[in-house]
């Protein structure tokens, strides 16, 4: 490789893996779209402007403006939620209108093992300290996260580990600032720069946005609260409803904080989907080795597993697996929960972070 | 423009969309291949560069393009979302490759074709790594010089040379492989049909 290559040549390079490639069409949104898109940002920039204080972030000007829906919102919105939601026990879930879907019959959890686990792992959330998190603060979670890096047609190949921080705003409003994400390592584009997290329509608290208070307001009754899992989630592709939920409620455990009686009723609903496994042994992405909770998934071909600390059950990470050419799971992505816990500004590292964590 | 962008300047903002809006949200569909993703990272992109203007580097040269910075946090954005749908993305793979009905039910045909052809352009980084996706994305596409790609992206130009190459390098191999005639030489060019022959349907959505 030579070091003082002129980028005459770089063009030359570039020109030459081009013609390895289909030519890209160049597309368009529809003029009503670009002038949607560009709205919100001059708003966002006059909002700024107009406000007394230069210096009072633009969020807090949240105004009665018109909120004009995507064409597509049941696609759309979730989107950047999602973002925030993790890399792993993500979910595809929709606001749409569907969400009177009828819940499917709580058969009673195949293993015991896993229901009695899950029992333990409630009672343990319950003897947890959580300070509940006043609006407009930010829940801080950092993790370390693998993920597939690996072709889209090939096999699953893990990515290396990298640190993954997300500041998710809590304030109870629908928002546009949803929150920050930093994620530093190796092939991370922007490595180690914070990034807001921007929804064009604002975002109420809710499955997408799972904000404290939100979770607080859950049923605490676990066939009340199962119910609501199942209405609030919907199966895409060939995945079974009851593993779209099992993924909804891991989407949920992943990068949040929420009362431990929300989070023992969570883990008691749990039990009571079909299909459920205890794992005696199984490994987060820091290699934490602890006792897992399990739902495969034959009609998917994926596997979860949430990883919780074998003495004292807190919750470690996750894995997930997928089979992609039916020659068996292969781990597709995991990660290892570093650091949970609350700030009052969106990018502010807590109080006794030492400078190299 | 640079400093107008720097200092919050509305009408430097309203500019730079219009410069770059459709640039970015190509950008976002080649390395998404969902339209809706694409148009959430494009909007995402731009109120980002709004909320961190004040880091954008002054640089040396106050002209430079800007088009470095919007592919970062583009590129950036559509590597978040699409991790978080990857997992799902797998086993949706294994689905019959067409266009997901539902979604285009109310499009027109020519909303398929668009569809079938992002499939195509999307899919024909599918045998390559995330990291040569990017590199191509920015170089192939964009027209981004290496060291604006390396910009964009917070690595060394030796990096985006070598990810490069390697993309190249694999590209071509794919393309002997799919091809029945020996070909001479380093194999340079590959004909789309060859690329038409790989199975580039493996993600549809």
């Amino acid at each position: 490789m030579n070091a003082a290559h002129p980028s005459g040549s770089d063009r030359k390079k570039a020109q030459e893996v081009s013609r390895l490639l289909p030519e890209a069409p160049e597309w368009d949104l529809p003029r009503g779209r670009h002038r949607h898109h560009k709205d919100i940002l001059m708003q966002q920039i006059d909002r700024h402007h107009e406000s007394a204080a230069p210096t009072t972030p633009p969020r807090h000007q949240e105004s009665a403006t018109a909120r004009r829906r995507f064409l597509r919102p049941a696609v759309a919105v979730p989107v950047a939620a999602l973002a925030l939601t993790g890399a792993l026990a993500a979910t595809l879930t929709f606001v749409g209108d569907d969400h009177g879907a009828t819940p499917v019959a709580h058969a009673p959890a195949a293993d015991s093992g896993a229901t009695g686990l899950l029992d333990q792992i409630a009672d343990a959330s319950l003897r947890t300290d959580t300070t509940p998190v006043r609006d407009g603060q930010y829940v801080y979670v950092r993790s370390t996260v693998r993920s597939n890096e690996g072709t889209f047609a090939g096999p699953v190949e893990l990515g290396a580990p990298h640190r993954r921080e997300a500041w998710t705003a809590q304030t109870s409003r629908p928002v546009k600032s949803l929150g920050t994400i930093k994620e530093t390592g190796k092939g991370v584009p922007m490595s180690g720069q914070r990034l807001p997290y921007e929804s064009a329509d604002a975002l109420a608290p809710g499955f997408d946005r799972p904000t404290y208070a939100w979770l607080a307001s859950l049923p605490t009754e676990p066939d009340q609260l199962l119910d609501e899992l199942y209405a609030g989630t919907r199966a895409t592709g060939r995945e079974s409803r009851d593993q779209a939920v099992f993924e909804k409620i891991g989407s949920l455990l992943d990068e949040t904080v929420m009362p431990p009686k929300n989070a023992a009723a969570l883990y008691r609903a749990v039990a009571r989907i079909p299909g459920i496994k205890r794992i005696p042994d199984a490994v987060d992405a820091t290699g934490r080795h602890g006792v897992g909770i399990a739902r495969q998934d034959a009609r998917s071909a994926t596997r979860s597993e949430w990883i919780f600390d074998s003495e004292s059950l807190t919750y470690l990470g996750s894995r997930t697996y997928l089979d992609k050419d039916g020659k068996g799971m292969k781990l597709a992505g995991t990660n290892a929960i570093l650091r949970r816990t609350v700030v009052d500004k969106s990018g502010a590292m807590p109080a006794d972070t030492t400078a190299d964590s | 423009m640079r400093a107008r962008i720097r200092a919050g300047d509305r009408e430097a903002f309203a500019d730079l969309y219009e410069e770059y809006a459709r640039a970015i949200y190509n950008h976002a569909l080649r390395l998404t291949g969902d339209w809706s993703l694409a148009e959430e990272v494009m909007s995402d992109t731009f109120l980002t560069a709004w909320a961190t203007r004040e880091r954008l580097d002054p640089g040396p040269d106050a002209d430079a393009p800007l088009g470095p910075w919007l592919y970062g946090i583009a590129t950036n954005k559509a590597h978040n979302a699409r991790r978080g749908v990857r997992r799902r993305l797998a086993f949706l793979a294994r689905q019959p490759a067409a266009p997901d009905v539902d979604d285009f039910a109310e499009e027109t045909a020519g909303r398929i074709d668009d569809a079938r052809q992002l499939t195509r352009i999307h899919g024909s980084l599918a045998k390559l790594r995330r990291p040569e996706r990017d590199v191509i994305a920015l170089c192939v596409w964009a027209g981004l010089d290496y060291a604006q790609a390396a910009d964009a992206l917070g690595v060394p130009v030796g990096t985006v040379r070598s990810r490069l190459s390697r993309a190249r390098a694999k590209l071509q191999r794919l393309s002997q492989q799919e091809t029945p005639e020996p070909r001479t030489g380093r194999g340079e060019v590959s004909s789309e049909a060859a690329f038409a022959a790989l199975p580039l349907r493996e993600e549809t959505r």
